[in-house]
């Protein structure tokens, strides 16, 4: 119990109830704020920090102006653009979330204590236990925050539910190795397989990446736990033929007969708002989806070149 | 199926067309062994009959006499038959646990396919409880059909009053809020008993209004082939619509505006008696002029946890309100003999009742319309389908006339790769075990994607969920470009 007194609260940037795409079956998703990793394409930016911090949603704004009056650091002002967050000056007290009447002001990163996040997520065991689903913890990258993801994941264990772990790989192997002992299915990224090209496009090589995906392979070639391998398909990154063969080859050569699912993910673009609204350029701003054909035959390269077809899935929309 | 025409087209009210599989099962297995039609002719037969008169009453499933799965082969080309058409319906499939499971996925696989709400998927045994609650004898209680919106009842035995009736909750609420206020309320829970009795005295005035109307009903509103086809009304020489003509008479009331009220006494008992922000005059006045120059003040009643959201808070609330209209009008009886029932939906008024009944304390404009049913206000849950099906589960439907869930679902919210109709059902199962009597499920439509383009800021477009590649994302907030790439993306005409 000593452990879990001094246990610090997780910083949580979003909850997702019902969802049916970060495992089997019906799963609450919880993110954990914090990534060691800047990829290019990040799909959510305000997940990165491990810091809490604010953004305005303009739409929703009545120009009350409350919480520029209640920032303690000066950090808020407004111009004809609506309300301007210098980010240099928040401090992420989110004074300005709660006196916001209007829920324009929003939190990036809510503390959660353990308790209630276990109580959240056992709110829907009748439907995992329905549906063969259970728990899945991302982020960011889950293991940025490990002592909190260890007693968590243990806490959905002791509660009976089925846990899995969404991550990049990008984590101290001794942490790793904590967190794997509580994950019944481990959901691990691969976008590169070129160490050069890996460090370019995601601000780190491959070493420590690989490393804990070889640990992992030991544990689920022992029946320890299951392995699903997903790549987002990256335009001009990793959405290419030999890029994918490249993986598909690895794949095949160092994780044969671990590797339950590979799913490829078509790349979307919707995330560019997040971007404006974090005052952050994005060079993905202005491509659309990727068409059928062109997943279709990526699709085509990866199921050949991984030497078991039936394992790989195509997820996310394309243009038709 | 002559007969069933005629009587659709003369049929007025107070029943359902029956369970459409166990009527005719003896015809058809006669039909089929005399060599008079085959399989394939009764399905073209009933699918004509369909596209003809759309949308009739018809249940299938459900059990027999002995509580037994009495699923046959009619109800399956029953089905079948609709899946030929597709479009508007008004099939039932009663579910219950020992449902033949190839004949429930065929149902579910159905409705995914034609997304269209048909059939309706209803959990038989808490039809059969609410009815064995409500009097029923179990000779007869086994054999009640679903029979309208969310209607049902025993068929030819009973005379179910409804839809010709409106218990409108914010009017008792309107009028307690401002006896509380001029009688100086100083808690909660007196607030709360004068709604009570002013809800009592609602129900009251409604059951006159419906004494008045049985006084005359079997002289100017008389269902003469309804009569012909119950039990007993040939033999008392009564209209089954008279006084002592059948042997169940029930009125079952809409109640309209359970959620806003609840959502509204909720906000109260936060803001104004627990934190003390405001004063209940202040609340009343507010309302009043439809929060003229008020807007910070009805958006924070406006953010006050909302019933939806699986939240014990306003969870709570919204079963005590129910229980408290339920216990009133099971209290009454009219002059059939009968006593009403509290029915958790409402099927038209939510839409153009709200403008003349003004605003509300849960931070609802007048010019908004109220919540559907006992269905969550339009926006207000935002934590997911299951945390939605959970708050609306807290209510035991065995003690009500039904109340259906409503659910809207983008078609991308199915992953690739698991069938639609294994979804459907595990997610029907689900909410039918944690106590639910009636799922419509839609899979929306296209012309709502553009109108929520058009004006996002509806709260009525909230709720829309479109799964966009490894996550869900609702349709109002997402950028502009992407939603107009979704909508050319979505092939509605191939679900």
């Amino acid at each position: 119990m000593h452990a879990l007194d001094s246990l610090p609260d997780a910083l949580v940037f979003d909850i997702s109830r019902n969802s049916t795409h970060d495992g089997p079956g019906i799963r609450t998703t919880v993110f954990l704020s914090g990534c060691p990793l800047r990829c290019r394409w990040c799909q959510n930016p305000e997940s990165q920090q491990n810091t809490p911090g604010v953004w305005w949603f303009g739409r929703n704004c009545i120009g009350c102006l409350s919480c520029i009056a209640v920032c303690a650091n000066q950090a808020l002002s407004h111009s004809t653009e609506g309300i301007v967050i210098d980010r240099s000056r928040c401090g992420g007290c989110q004074a300005c979330v709660s006196s916001c009447p209007a829920r324009a002001m929003q939190p990036i990163g809510v503390r959660r204590n353990l308790g209630d996040l276990l109580a959240e997520v056992e709110k829907d065991r009748i439907w995992y236990e329905a549906s063969g689903g259970g728990v899945t913890l991302s982020g960011g990258e889950p293991c940025s925050q490990p002592e909190f993801a260890v007693e968590f994941l243990t806490g959905c264990h002791q509660r009976g539910l089925h846990t899995a772990l969404d991550t990049c790989g990008e984590a101290p192997t001794p942490d790793f190795a904590r967190i794997l002992d509580h994950v019944d299915l481990l959901l691990f990224d691969l976008k590169h397989c070129d160490d050069a090209a890996h460090r370019e496009l995601t601000g780190a090589g491959l070493a420590t990446i690989h490393a804990n995906l070889r640990q992992a392979a030991r544990r689920a070639r022992q029946g320890e736990m299951k392995l699903w391998i997903r790549t987002p398909l990256i335009p001009g990154a990793n959405a290419d033929a030999q890029v994918l063969a490249a993986i598909g080859e690895f794949i095949r050569s160092e994780l044969d007969g671990v590797v339950e699912r590979w799913e490829l993910c078509a790349f979307n673009p919707s995330c560019r708002t997040k971007y404006e609204r974090l005052g952050m350029p994005w060079q993905y701003a202005d491509l659309g989806l990727q068409s059928e054909a062109e997943t279709a035959a990526l699709l085509a390269v990866a199921r050949s070149a991984c030497g078991r077809a039936e394992m790989v899935r195509l997820q996310g929309i394309r243009r038709s | 199926m002559q007969f069933f025409q005629l009587a659709e087209r003369i049929i007025a009210h107070g029943n359902g067309y029956g369970r459409f599989d166990q009527l005719l099962i003896g015809f058809y297995r006669r039909d089929l062994a005399a060599g008079r039609m085959t399989s394939d002719q009764a399905r073209g037969w009933i699918a004509e009959l369909f596209l003809k008169y759309g949308g009739n009453y018809f249940a299938v499933g459900g059990r027999s006499r002995e509580g037994k799965d009495a699923t046959n082969e009619l109800s399956r080309i029953i089905l079948e038959a609709y899946d030929l058409n597709g479009g508007d319906n008004n099939l039932g499939v009663m579910w219950h646990e020992e449902i033949d499971p190839a004949f429930f996925n065929f149902a579910c696989e159905v409705l995914g396919r034609h997304g269209t709400g048909s059939p309706v998927l209803i959990s038989y045994d808490v039809l059969r409880d609410s009815e064995l609650r409500s009097g029923v004898s179990e000779e007869y209680a086994w054999d009640v059909a679903y029979s309208g919106c969310q209607w049902y009842c025993v068929v030819g035995r009973e005379y179910n009053d409804q839809d010709l009736n409106s218990l409108v909750l914010l009017q008792p609420m309107q009028r307690a809020i401002h006896r509380a206020v001029a009688e100086g309320v100083a808690d909660f829970e007196g607030l709360f008993q004068i709604l009570s009795a002013e809800t009592l005295a609602t129900a009251k005035a409604l059951r006159d209004f419906k004494n008045s109307t049985y006084m005359w009903q079997s002289r100017v509103w008389p269902e003469m082939v309804t009569s012909l086809c119950m039990h007993n009304t040939i033999e008392r020489g009564r209209d089954c619509t008279d006084a002592g003509a059948v042997d169940y008479n029930l009125t079952s009331v809409n109640t309209l505006g359970v959620p806003n009220v609840s959502d509204s006494l909720y906000a109260i008992k936060r803001l104004v008696f627990e934190e003390k922000r405001y004063t209940l005059a202040e609340v009343e006045l507010a309302v009043g002029t439809d929060w003229e120059g008020k807007e910070l003040m009805r958006r924070e009643f406006l953010n006050v946890e909302k019933f939806g959201n699986d939240l014990s808070g306003p969870d709570a609330m919204i079963v005590r309100v129910a229980e408290m209209v339920r216990g009133h009008l099971e209290s009454l009886r009219q002059n059939k003999g009968g006593h009403f029932r509290a029915s958790l939906f409402q099927y038209m008024g939510h839409t153009y009742a709200g403008p003349m009944l003004g605003a509300t304390p849960d931070g609802r404009h007048a010019t908004e319309p109220l919540a559907h049913g006992m269905n969550p206000m339009h926006g207000r849950n935002t934590r997911g389908l299951t945390a939605t099906a959970n708050s609306f589960c807290k209510v035991d439907f065995r003690k009500y006339q039904g109340g259906s869930f409503q659910i809207e679902l983008e078609p991308s919210y199915f992953p690739e790769g698991i069938r639609r109709a294994d979804l459907v059902e595990m997610f029907a199962r689900t909410f039918f075990k944690l106590g639910g009597v009636q799922i419509n499920l839609n899979i929306i439509a296209m012309e709502k994607l553009k109108r929520a383009m058009e004006e996002p800021e509806k709260p009525e477009y909230q709720a829309i969920v479109v799964k966009v590649t490894g996550y869900s994302s609702h349709f109002v907030i997402m950028d502009r470009k992407f939603q107009e790439e979704f909508i050319q993306r979505v092939n509605y005409p191939a679900l």
